[in-house]
């Protein structure tokens, strides 16, 4: 295992808590951003793939840890999005900041959709497997045409949802910038790169 | 007679005038005579007096300053000192005086329904999902916190446990879309279920008789069905209320009862008691599928 796994485990068990207590406390504009996900995809586009995963389990599990989703689906969510980070990376013309501010944003909109698409297809297995939450299958059976329903009578919460995911891709595409400059730095003073004379 | 004696003489009788004048305005002014006299000199001396003294003194006063000036400064950050000392104390009983309104809150809410037991639980982290509502709890299974408790705070009901360690639980809000909780409304005595609307959603009561006469600001307690929560606790109050003719149902949009950002201190309800439905055990004969 290379130092980054060593370095990742701490790092996102700090980072973990301080989006469960202190990041709450402090939402920009009622949104709060996910330190977690900006300091894996910072890594991944400065040192690749490979450790871009093991970044991507070991915050994905930890987050879940903290949270009341599915164990995995973050893991999984994120490892999508590392993955995609990684391919558009290579075509991307090389910069040191419109590609982390512009692959941040692709980053999360990739990361919710997988979320959501991996909840959508998870969660009526895990409420099966807390039937104590659920005292009526029925409400949980007439979920889209509630959800019709809710659109139609201005209760839905798609928009709301969507709002928040963009306003989220936005937050994140700023707060990469000074994240992956700080690893940046900090690789170069721990291992500069070799000049030959 | 030459010139000295003179000169001489004229000296002696001039400071014997001088003697004879002076003893003159003290026999005068032991007399009272001179009253008149004093007031017509000294009234303008002494307003010229008080002038020079003014300016005097403010020109002592800037000789002196840099000595004051530095006692004053030093005053001054003692005043300081002293000001954020009351500052921070003002604070630390300010908090005090919150915790104090807390717990009385939660004492009060313990006093009206005695027959719960419950432990009190403080709030020590949220999901990190922002898709999920959810609070973590600094009690677990070694105190006594199991799965499916439900837990209330002194404005009502706040959710049930998800998932437990040791020394904490997870709490699913009533907010969160995978929650449903059977109700019933105050006035109204209609009853469904409340479900969380999530991230985006709203809270709402479904399955509403659609004849029932529902108003808007009516509260919505638990209803105890299912044995899941105990009855009459506070869940929100109807804000608006969807009839559409063409439904079997209604549905009532909730305003939950409980602030969920400001959570500091919770009750895990770990005993209750729930509604007997043993009588629905046994199905009656005349019920029952000829043999």
């Amino acid at each position: 295992m290379s130092l980054s796994f060593y370095l990742a485990i701490p790092l996102m068990a700090i980072l973990a808590i301080l989006q469960s207590t202190l990041l709450p406390r402090f939402p920009i504009f009622g949104i709060v951003p996910q330190l977690w996900f900006v300091a894996t995809i910072a890594w991944t586009l400065l040192n690749g793939l490979r450790q871009g995963l093991i970044w991507a389990l070991i915050a994905g599990i930890i987050v879940d840890l903290f949270s009341a989703s599915p164990l995995g689906v973050t893991t999984l969510a994120l490892m999508a999005s590392v993955a995609l980070v990684v391919f558009i990376q290579r075509h991307f013309p090389e910069s040191r900041i419109l590609m982390p501010v512009v692959l941040g944003v692709i980053a999360t909109l990739v990361f919710w959709f997988v979320y959501l698409l991996l909840l959508r297809i998870v969660m009526p297995l895990t409420i099966g497997g807390y039937e104590f939450l659920d005292i009526s299958n029925i409400a949980n059976n007439t979920r889209i045409p509630d959800l019709l329903g809710d659109i139609a009578s201005g209760y839905s919460p798609v928009g709301p949802i969507l709002t928040y995911i963009l306003t989220t891709a936005l937050i994140h595409g700023l707060l990469i910038l000074p994240i992956y400059w700080g690893y940046y730095n900090l690789e170069r003073l721990f291992s500069p790169k070799r000049v030959e004379i | 007679m030459n010139l000295d004696e003179t000169q001489q003489r004229i000296r002696w009788v001039t400071f014997a005038v001088l003697i004879g004048v002076t003893i003159l305005l003290l026999v005068l002014d032991s007399s009272g005579s001179l009253d008149n006299a004093f007031n017509f000199f000294e009234d303008p001396l002494t307003t010229v007096m008080g002038w020079t003294t003014t300016r005097v003194d403010t020109l002592i006063e800037t000789f002196a300053g840099p000595e004051d000036l530095q006692a004053a400064q030093a005053e001054i950050e003692q005043l300081r000192v002293q000001v954020q000392a009351l500052q921070r104390e003002n604070e630390e009983l300010r908090e005090i005086e919150g915790e104090f309104q807390l717990m009385q809150d939660l004492f009060n809410r313990a006093r009206e329904s005695p027959e719960f037991r419950r432990l009190t639980a403080s709030v020590i982290g949220y999901d990190t999902s922002p898709l999920f509502r959810s609070i973590i709890l600094d009690k677990g299974t070694e105190d006594g916190v199991f799965v499916g408790m439900p837990v209330e705070s002194a404005r009502g009901l706040v959710g049930q446990v998800f998932r437990t360690t040791n020394h904490s639980a997870m709490v699913i809000l009533i907010t969160d879309n995978i929650s449903s909780i059977p109700a019933r409304l105050g006035d109204s005595r209609a009853t469904g279920i409340v479900r969380g609307g999530g991230l985006g959603g709203v809270m709402a009561m479904d399955w509403l008789d659609l004849e029932a006469q529902i108003n808007i600001g009516e509260v919505v307690y638990t209803s105890g069905l299912g044995g899941r929560f105990p009855e009459d606790i506070a869940i929100g109050r109807v804000t608006d209320l969807e009839r559409r003719e063409a439904d079997l149902f209604q549905r009532a949009v909730v305003q939950p009862a409980v602030d969920f950002d400001s959570l500091e201190m919770v009750f895990v309800i770990t005993d209750f008691r729930t509604i007997d439905t043993t009588i629905f055990d046994t199905i009656p004969e005349d019920l029952l599928p000829a043999p």
